[in-house]
């Protein structure tokens, strides 16, 4: 099975900025390939620019947050190929304990039911933007394997990415005060007598 | 399932612990002599394909609908409530029995809020449980039993004799704090990322007393001793009304997996009798639960000292291609598989006709610990 690893992007809600932006066609954002690669690239931290050749080869090279329309919110499913099925494994984890230099974490084989394992890993392996995320609880998905990368090589990788998600918006917290008020109103608690 | 699978008979007893090497879960079934059964706690195999108890039932070929009666939930860990809801949607005619605080809005607002982390798959899969189980309830248009204690929860007669099963905890103070802990919980709901971590659910832990007549078990959940006089086995030893002093238990479960917070020498002096029936499940986490230092002091005071399974057995990943478990390790991560085993331990005792004469049969991972000397 194909490996799929998902990354949202998310453009700033901020007027466009440059003349060169609006000429990029719309058709561009479904090239998953030429995303794959930028997100790869700015991933890794090679380069913070999205290279783009357009369908008369003329190259252009647009800023990561200019390349979407404002607004825009897209969810890519990203295929990142690997040699074999046995060459990868991922993990869905949750961070059970913190100590100074390693963090331990009950992990779950996405790929595999069955027995949990319990894995601790180096706090330097967190990228430094997710450092902030690190707290007891925290859920997080690790990757390990042998993948392509964009120039047809075989690289060894491990990719470690905690959760983020919005904060609860209004309704939801609407919501849940709602189901409460439904549940205390149906819902009651009895003892039972001696008889 | 290797047990024998013939159901007790009336005015038998029956007391049958199932629990799982690695901490995924354990559950007590209990046959109150009269036909009529009760599930406390849950667990399931690791692939999510068998409910432990329910299977055990099966096996005996027990009507789930119509003879299980009550459902206990002790605490809200994930070793004691996964499968629950599954359990309370078989047992159709059962009551269910939990602890919740006493600002009843507060704790269905906190269940509510997580339940919406559902969707991000970021939910405690007890939060889970009980939304499924509070669904349940509306549908059914039932109440449920509140735990706590000095709190009847079930009652039969046998032969014009009561057999009754009380919750022994937890206390009303304890209960008091459970609803400053639950504001902060909601506080912390607010971080939709992790899921929720319950601190102290082992306070709340609903301990049982039941009570057959002539002699009595207690079941001591995940309680742990305290340090005062209002919570935890301290409440139980000095202000609980239901409970007999003149007769002594011959049943035992082990609060806690036999920790040492879980075990007061005056639990054993004032409640039991000389070499009851004790048994044992044990859990993973650190080096895991019960330790060897207290599998010896419990081995002294029983002879009759049972464990479902032995310790988690810890040390290496799950088999992978050889060159992904070096990348694994190239990469720094030390990772060991958590092992998954599980053993029945089934007490039973004739109170009509035998008296004193019990039958313990054990089966899978279960075995009897002895003390050499």
């Amino acid at each position: 099975m194909e490996p799929v690893l998902e990354k949202a992007v998310s453009t700033k809600h901020s007027p466009r900025k440059s003349t060169s932006q609006s000429s990029i066609p719309f058709d561009f954002l479904n090239k998953k390939d030429v995303l794959e690669n930028a997100i790869d690239r700015i991933d890794s931290g090679e380069e913070s620019l999205l290279h783009h050749k357009d369908q008369y080869g003329v190259s252009s090279y647009v800023k990561k947050t200019l390349d979407l329309p404002e607004g825009l919110i897209l969810n890519i499913s990203r295929s990142q190929s690997t040699i074999s099925d046995n060459d990868v494994v991922r993990w869905k984890g949750f961070v059970t304990e913190i100590k100074e230099h390693t963090f331990t974490s009950k992990l779950f084989d996405i790929d595999a039911k069955g027995t949990h394992e319990i894995g601790e890993l180096p706090n330097e392996k967190i990228q430094r933007d997710d450092l902030n995320l690190l707290k007891i609880g925290a859920i997080f998905y690790l990757s390990v394997g042998y993948f392509y990368n964009t120039k047809g090589q075989v690289q060894k990788k491990m990719i470690l990415k905690f959760q983020r998600l919005v904060s609860w918006s209004v309704e939801e917290i609407d919501q849940a005060v709602d189901r409460a008020a439904y549940l205390a109103e149906n819902i009651s608690g009895e003892t039972l007598e001696w008889k | 399932m290797e047990i024998n699978n013939t159901s007790p008979k009336r005015g038998e007893i029956e007391i049958t612990v199932i629990g799982t090497g690695g901490g995924y879960g354990e559950s007590l079934i209990i046959h109150d002599g009269t036909g009529q059964w009760i599930i406390v706690d849950s667990c399931v195999s690791p692939d999510g394909d068998k409910n432990l108890p329910l299977e055990y039932l099966n096996h005996l070929g027990v009507n789930l609908s119509n003879s299980v009666k009550l459902i206990v939930c002790t605490h809200w860990h994930d070793d004691h409530i996964k499968g629950l809801a599954d359990i309370y949607h078989e047992c159709s005619s059962a009551e269910i029995a939990f602890s919740q605080a006493h600002d009843q809005w507060k704790f269905l607002y906190f269940v509510s809020l997580d339940a919406l982390k559902l969707k991000d798959q970021s939910s405690e899969s007890s939060t889970y449980e009980f939304n499924t189980i509070l669904g349940i309830l509306i549908t059914r248009g039932k109440s449920y039993r509140r735990a706590q204690s000095d709190q009847l929860l079930h009652l039969v007669r046998l032969d014009g004799k009561s057999i009754t099963l009380f919750a022994l905890s937890p206390s009303s103070s304890t209960l008091d704090k459970f609803d400053e802990e639950i504001s902060q919980l909601i506080a912390d709901s607010e971080s939709r990322e992790s899921k929720i971590v319950i601190e102290k659910p082992n306070e709340k832990s609903v301990a049982l007393l039941f009570d057959f007549g002539i002699y009595n078990a207690i079941f001591g959940a995940d309680l742990e001793v305290g340090h005062h006089s209002d919570s935890g086995w301290f409440n139980i030893l000095d202000n609980l009304k239901c409970i007999n002093r003149e007769t002594k238990s011959i049943y035992f479960k082990i609060p806690h997996h036999g920790s040492k917070n879980g075990f007061h020498a005056r639990i054993w002096e004032e409640l039991l009798s000389e070499n009851p029936v004790a048994t044992l499940t044990p859990w993973n986490r650190n080096n895991g639960l019960p330790t060897d230092e207290m599998i010896n002091v419990y081995k002294r005071l029983s002879k009759n000292l049972y464990i479902t399974s032995t310790k988690a057995n810890f040390g290496k990943p799950k088999k992978r291609s050889h060159r992904l478990e070096k990348l694994i390790r190239d990469f720094d991560i030390d990772i060991s598989e958590v092992k998954y085993s599980h053993g029945i331990i089934r007490y039973r005792l004739d109170i009509v006709n035998k008296g004193t004469c019990f039958n313990v049969e054990i089966s899978g991972a279960a075995m009897h610990l002895q003390d050499p000397n």
